[in-house]
């Protein structure tokens, strides 16, 4: 072949090899080609003046919406109605956050193989068979014939669509960019997803595998011992004093009969066990100013993107303002010109396991009831990217979805399943709360409002400017008989089904009580003489004993005290334990490193500070005799849980020499002193370690609070050793990567005057500089003015938007 | 990278100028353009894209890796619409 054909030949192999690979995503390498691209890579998300289209065609709008963003890009939103309100707030969230929107859900729905690829399989069947996906095609189904709510509902989505249609390739945000895909159309069941995804993070927790198991281990007796409903020194969420005598109540009585053994192998994830929240009011006679003052600070993962969004919505008939979830409609958590409200986790065994008997491998029929009943299959599609598609199919009982089987999890018993029975399967309209809540103008609505809310129950805070307060327990609670849902209930016996649930006006609350302050921090929701069955499943001991004492130590409080208390770094924790620890240390036989250090914790004022060291000793030092106490239960590690901290905390104090205190592997018998000293020895090696390796003992150093990208925190685009104090446990629960993701204060003047900040920033653009603008505000303690009275065009505003009615 | 290296050795030198020039002319383009994209916003999202690529910081290895990706697509492409001409059109050559 003449050379000059050869020469083509292999400039076009190479051409074509080359745009290939610069084109194609290589595992986690973005298609390079694209990604450098100055005209379509991530060149053009860097922020500029382009970045902000002051004047566009929204389709669908009747009336022109104005939009002003103030200089941290809070959107001021005005129309004239709520269909166009609804849409402009699906557009201007998608604006800011699109990319979270779609990837929240399509975690929500288990679809994150389509971007990702296998290594999301066993991710997205879990959540398949969590019955996430089909929950969420009910709730859309029950919200969607609600006629209001589902114009609504489909005037966002379409908001977001108009948002997703003005795009381009050079245009997408930054992540599409980097894991080579595009975005896909919003839909009304995306909403519906979005409100899973809060309800698995917040009422998809339980313990009853472990639960379980301990029994099966230790017996019932000593189950019992350690993990006890009530605390002598609770305070619950509804005060002690309420009267429950007057109501007529029917609690179901408990059946005869065993619980299932054979547990299943190993469980699904479990959502963070330090989801949670403050919130609290207080009333007129208690405020310097006479109006309420209201506070609510959530606590979640600390993500970047937030998983809050702030705007200010307003119509000619309502103005409100707080923060919104993106995918979801009107603001969660919030104040209007009349009312404030706000929530915290009210939780409740309302997840159980049932244990299922199929006939036979191909889990059509299953017994109950003393008869075979059919089951219904649904395959489950899951696309996997670059790969085939996988089917799962699950077979769903009148419980629920059987979760585990042989297939998934099982325990090898080839005809046992595990259905699970949620109240997140429930269809719900929970949107319409937050769409009423949004326009209320006094108690009785708030109330109207709730009475539609099923779940993730929250304590719902709540302040009028007419000068009431008050505190509901909201969500559908299943009226349970004594025990029931704490293990493995049996499938096959309808006494151990739900039998009802607790009527709405029974769900606990109180308004403008005696003490006059209401609050809640995730502790018990009331006490024994509540008469419906309540367990502790992991209630607040110190957060809400600190809010509480703080509201019984004086007698009137302003904004500063308010603001003051949700940086209270005091550690409730500590101050139970370190009496017993001191107490029990063997101050004789202590070296030279030991008596330093023995010092400085002794020294310590409880508070974990930034700077404290002593909040690092103990944090180091307690763990050790916690897990030393529990010794017995090492082999059984992954299965079970530890007793509470409280009860871990009396039984150090109340009962040193109980065999449990003994560590079997040595000879010697031990005491709560051995453990605790032996802890303390052992957390010196470790300081004395660190202190060699040049690591810093200050708190804010050990703990390195940071905010993760949603990429499983992708460091290029999370924000590390943000200088905060504070801990779990603790009023200001800001832990490693986890805290008051949202903080809001509220005074009920007149017109209500609202502060309110996050640790994020408006913009979901890596490239923008209000990617992270707001955590150092939230780190000092500080807060932002939200508004009610914001002029449209006024000196207050950074830009201006106006969407117009397409013609 | 090792066909490049053959390719550039058959080649007569002269023919060199077919990759260098459009190499260079596109990868100053785009690192011309990349520039003035991020210059306006003290290149916040370039910084994070450093940490991104593991070369944490280094915005000049990014504004060369820029420059270099572009330069590389179009020098090929320059070489092999040489060779295009060659064999197609270059009949007063035979």
């Amino acid at each position: 072949m003449p050379m000059k054909y050869f020469k083509l030949t292999i400039s076009l192999i190479l051409v074509v090899a080359i745009g290939f690979s610069l084109n194609t995503k290589f595992g986690q390498i973005p298609p390079l080609g694209k990604f450098l691209s100055p005209n379509q890579g991530f060149w053009q998300n860097d922020e500029s003046e382009d970045s902000f289209i002051t004047n566009l065609e929204l389709a669908g709008l009747s009336e022109e919406v104005s939009v002003s963003f103030d200089d941290h890009l809070i959107p001021h939103v005005y129309a004239t109605n709520d269909q166009d309100l609804y849409r402009a707030q699906g557009f201007l969230t998608a604006q800011a956050r699109l990319w979270q929107m779609e990837f929240q859900t399509h975690a929500a729905a288990g679809r994150l193989s389509e971007v990702v690829g296998p290594a999301a399989i066993n991710y997205d069947r879990e959540q398949r068979r969590k019955g996430m996906l089909w929950a969420a095609e009910n709730a859309r189904d029950f919200m969607e014939s609600d006629p209001e709510v589902k114009a609504y509902v489909e005037a966002y989505a379409e908001g977001v669509n108009s948002f997703i249609n003005s795009l381009t390739p050079a245009t997408y945000p930054v992540e599409y960019k980097l894991l080579d895909y595009a975005p896909e159309e919003w839909t009304t069941l995306k909403t519906a997803l979005l409100l899973m995804y809060m309800t698995d993070m917040l009422a998809g927790g339980e313990s009853d595998l472990e639960f379980s198991n301990l029994v099966a281990e230790i017996g019932q007796e000593k189950f019992d011992f350690l993990f006890p409903d009530f605390f002598d020194a609770i305070d619950p969420v509804i005060p002690k004093a309420r009267d429950w005598s007057k109501w007529e109540v029917n609690v179901p009585n408990v059946p005869e009969g065993n619980y299932p053994v054979n547990p299943a192998n190993g469980f699904m994830t479990k959502p963070h066990p330090d989801n949670g929240s403050n919130n609290w009011a207080v009333g007129p006679e208690k405020s310097y100013s006479g109006n309420p003052i209201l506070a609510n600070d959530p606590h979640l993962g600390l993500n970047l993107p937030s998983i809050w969004y702030v705007m200010h919505l307003q119509t000619p008939d309502k103005n409100v303002f707080g923060a919104t979830l993106p995918g979801a409609l009107g603001v969660i958590s919030g104040f209007n010109e009349h009312i404030s409200w706000g929530v915290t986790n009210a939780t409740r065994d309302v997840k159980d396991w049932y244990q299922i008997k199929f006939k036979d491998s191909s889990r059509t029929a299953y017994w109950h009831d003393e008869q075979w009943k059919t089951t219904s299959m649904r395959i489950e599609e899951i696309k996997i990217r670059g790969a085939y598609t996988y089917y799962d199919t699950i077979a769903f009982t009148h419980h629920g979805p059987v979760s585990y089987d042989q297939s998934f999890k099982g325990n090898g018993v080839q005809l046992l399943g595990y259905a699970m029975k949620w109240i997140g399967h429930e269809p719900n309209n929970n949107q319409r709360t937050f769409i009423e809540l949004n326009k209320g103008k006094n108690y009785d609505d708030y109330v109207s409002a709730l009475s539609h809310y099923t779940a993730p129950a929250q304590n719902f805070v709540f302040s009028s400017n007419e000068g009431d307060i008050a505190l509901w327990i909201q969500g559908k609670f299943p009226n349970k008989w004594e025990g029931q849902g704490k293990y493995y209930m049996d499938g096959t016996n309808p006494e151990h089904d739900w039998q009802g649930f607790i009527p709405q006006e029974h769900n606990a609350h109180v308004k403008n009580p005696e003490r006059g302050f209401v609050s809640s921090a995730n502790q018990h929701p009331v006490d024994e003489q509540y008469p419906y069955y309540v367990f502790n499943d992991g209630y607040d001991m110190t957060r809400s004993r600190v809010i509480n004492n703080y509201f019984r130590s004086k007698e009137k409080f302003n904004v500063e005290d308010i603001k003051a208390l949700h940086s209270n770094n005091f550690n409730m924790l500590a101050s139970d334990l370190m009496p017993v620890f001191m107490a029990n240390i063997d101050k004789e036989n202590l070296n030279e490193d030991e008596a330093a250090i023995l010092e400085m914790i002794k020294n310590w004022n409880l508070y974990n500070d930034m700077d404290s060291e002593g909040a690092t000793i103990f944090q180091l030092w307690w763990p050790k005799v916690r897990n030393a106490v529990y010794d017995e239960l090492d082999s059984m590690k992954s299965l079970i849980r530890y007793p509470f901290t409280y009860r871990t905390y009396e039984l150090l104090r109340d009962h040193p020499s109980h065999e449990i205190m003994d560590i079997k592997a040595t000879e010697k018998i031990e005491t709560a002193m051995d453990l605790i000293t032996d802890g303390f020895k052992k957390t010196v090696e470790q300081i004395v370690s660190m202190k060699e390796n040049g690591r810093s003992l200050k708190w804010v150093d050990y703990k390195g609070t940071y905010a993760g990208h949603l990429l499983q925190g992708l460091p290029a685009f999370s924000r590390f050793n943000i200088p905060i104090g504070g801990n779990s446990g603790i009023v200001n629960a800001t832990g490693r990567n986890h805290g008051p993701s949202w903080r809001m204060i509220v005074e009920m003047s007149e017109t209500p005057k609202g502060l309110g900040v996050y640790p994020g920033g408006q913009s979901g653009n890596p490239g923008s500089r209000f990617y992270d603008d707001m955590i150092d505000i939230w780190a000092k303690g500080e807060y932002l003015e939200l508004d009610l009275n914001h002029q449209q065009n006024g000196s207050k505003t950074f830009i201006s938007q106006t969407l117009t009615p397409k013609k | 990278m090792l066909a490049a290296l053959i390719v550039s050795a058959i080649v007569r030198l002269r023919k060199a100028s077919t990759f260098i020039v459009p190499f260079l002319a596109i990868a100053l383009l785009w690192i011309g353009n990349a520039y003035m994209l991020s210059s306006v916003n003290d290149f916040t999202l370039a910084k994070k894209i450093t940490v991104l690529l593991q070369i944490d910081g280094n915005l000049l290895l990014l504004f060369l890796a820029t420059g270099l990706i572009g330069g590389i697509s179009a020098g090929f492409a320059g070489l092999l619409g040489n060779q295009i001409s060659n064999v197609f059109l270059a009949n007063r050559n035979e």
